[in-house]
């Protein structure tokens, strides 16, 4: 089987591997309509990629994603660009700062250990959340919420909704139709930009429900402004992990790239014919056996009782 | 270049008169690497080893790459629970890589000191001392090479056809992993007759990277920032080029 050799982490790797990782995690993305990027950095460091150079070259591959899905919603008028400018700032700042805890993680021998042990944590918690949500929807399908409950709902105003009016610097977002204070959408970014350095993501699957629920924004606005959000949070994570790190593998991102790519469109189309709340299962167990698997990389003995300092 | 042979030692063939109680021949050893270069398609070099050598003899090839000293992470136990980095080891003066073939175990081939004298064997660079807190970590630092196909001992695997008057060619093939960097390896044929050393013939090869590769990793290591841009610049590119003939991905 031909295996391409990748300049920056020094390493050859089964092209076929790649492709079918890029497919794999693009098929998931286009069947259950979230992010995959989380999961696709784990794959990599579970085929020996190390886990610096995974994570900062997933990055680079969702630069190409979110490059290609953020024209086509400008297109249509789907980006609100003053909340989008609002969460890049946050996200430059998160990303900056991410960028540095790795460089400071890298010369302390670390950063391979941080980065696994934040997929468990946040694996763990998008797969229970996922798993216990989807089943709450299967039940509320079966038995619904009784009207007069259901009213009592929306009129009572929550304690979120409370604290998020009384938080200062209250902004107009025309194109969302929303009023919210300015530090929301900045410190969203910050935490989506941390996340993306450290982890390589984007940050959608924290980005799209958090706009959703906590900002109230209309869903087709959510997708494009958090698409150009991600893109140039991951544009700068990119940048900086190249000069500061040297952990950005372009042969690997352009590879998983291609395969995540056509992966996303073959998925979109077997959407269509399967039911949303047994793929949202599904997935959740994906995540979640990916998440055993990286525990099982931190609890079972080592092989070897040496590792190497750097991201190399 | 690929799948080209590179023939080496033929002029640069060096004798080590130290090593060799007495060196009858000059025999020609022959290298050839395949694929000559690390390509963009590449999953390590097969390097043939092919050596004219008397009759009778046992054989042991090494192939070592350039050592110095290695700085590597301890891992134990955190709280009780995880497995990471606690502290550095330094090992002094470790080849980069290590391949040894030997026509018979290495005991059969002679003393343990004479084989520790001449580098055959993991014990000729095991550490005189042992690190601080008395934990011999040599053979992780073993297993760690090991899994990364840059360190190999292996008997068997050698083919001696004889040629006229006693004489005769061994011949045998090593796999370098996909991770034994560029530079200039060591390739030593040591014959042993009854526990001695009778032959040794000694030459060198260069593993170079292919143009791309050598751009690639010049520009990430140089010139980060610029490799960051145009990293993101060719991401892009692919993204807009794939939305444009499939319609948008969704992003991750």
């Amino acid at each position: 089987m031909p295996h391409i050799y990748l300049p920056v982490a020094g390493s050859a790797a089964n092209l076929l591997v790649l492709l079918g990782l890029g497919g794999l995690v693009g098929l998931l993305s286009g069947l259950f309509g979230v992010g995959g990027g989380f999961l696709l950095t784990p794959l990599l460091i579970m085929i020996g990629i190390p886990p610096a150079i995974a994570a900062a070259s997933d990055s680079n591959q969702i630069v190409g994603a979110a490059a290609s899905g953020m024209f086509a919603h400008s297109r249509s008028g789907n980006v609100d660009y003053k909340m989008g400018l609002l969460l890049l700032l946050g996200g430059v700042l998160g990303g900056t700062a991410g960028v540095r805890v790795i460089r400071v993680l890298l010369a302390a021998g670390q950063a391979g250990f941080a980065i696994r042990l934040t997929y468990v944590v946040m694996l763990g918690f998008i797969g229970s959340y996922m798993f216990v949500d989807s089943l709450r929807a299967m039940r509320s399908t079966r038995a619904p919420i009784p009207v007069q409950q259901e009213r009592d709902l929306m009129r009572k105003p929550s304690v979120y909704a409370r604290l998020v009016q009384a938080l200062p610097y209250q902004m107009e977002f025309e194109r969302s139709g929303v009023r919210v204070s300015a530090v929301l959408p900045l410190a969203l970014g910050v935490l989506v930009g941390v996340l993306s350095a450290i982890m390589g993501v984007g940050g959608g699957f924290i980005m799209v429900p958090v706009m959703v629920y906590l900002l109230r924004m209309p869903m087709h606005v959510v997708v494009g402004t958090s698409l150009f959000q991600i893109l140039f949070t991951c544009v700068n994570v990119t940048v900086l992990q190249a000069s500061m790190n040297h952990t950005v593998d372009m042969v690997l991102a352009v590879t998983l790239l291609i395969g995540s790519t056509t992966g996303a469109q073959a998925g979109a189309r077997i959407s269509k014919r399967l039911k949303a709340d047994q793929l949202k299962i599904m997935m959740a167990g994906i995540i979640l056996a990916a998440m055993v698997v990286m525990v099982l990389g931190l609890v079972v003995r080592p092989a070897t009782l040496l590792s190497y300092p750097g991201g190399h | 270049m690929r799948g080209g042979r590179l023939i080496a030692c033929l002029a640069g063939l060096v004798v080590a008169p130290t090593a060799v109680a007495a060196p009858q021949h000059n025999d020609a050893l022959v290298l050839e690497l395949a694929p000559a270069e690390i390509g963009f398609f590449y999953d390590g070099v097969r390097l043939t080893v092919a050596c004219d050598v008397d009759a009778g003899l046992s054989f042991a090839v090494v192939v070592s790459g350039a050592a110095s000293d290695l700085h590597l992470r301890r891992q134990a136990r955190v709280w009780r629970t995880f497995w990471a980095p606690v502290g550095e080891v330094t090992f002094e003066n470790i080849p980069s890589v290590y391949l040894l073939r030997t026509s018979a175990p290495l005991a059969a081939l002679a003393p343990e000191s004479s084989l520790r004298a001449l580098g055959i064997g993991y014990e000729s660079f095991r550490p005189t001392a042992v690190a601080a807190g008395g934990q011999d970590l040599f053979p992780d630092l073993i297993r760690l090479k090991e899994s990364e196909g840059l360190f190999h001992s292996a008997s068997g695997g050698m083919e001696v056809t004889a040629a006229t008057g006693g004489r005769g060619r061994v011949t045998t093939t090593i796999a370098l992993g996909a991770k034994a960097p560029p530079g200039e390896y060591r390739v030593q044929v040591f014959g042993f007759r009854a526990g001695e050393v009778s032959l040794h013939e000694e030459g060198v090869f260069v593993l170079t990277q292919g143009s791309f590769n050598a751009f690639a990793t010049s520009l990430e290591l140089r010139h980060g920032l610029l490799y960051g841009i145009l990293a993101v610049v060719v991401a892009a590119g692919a993204g807009l080029l794939v939305g444009l003939t499939f319609g948008s991905v969704k992003v991750h």
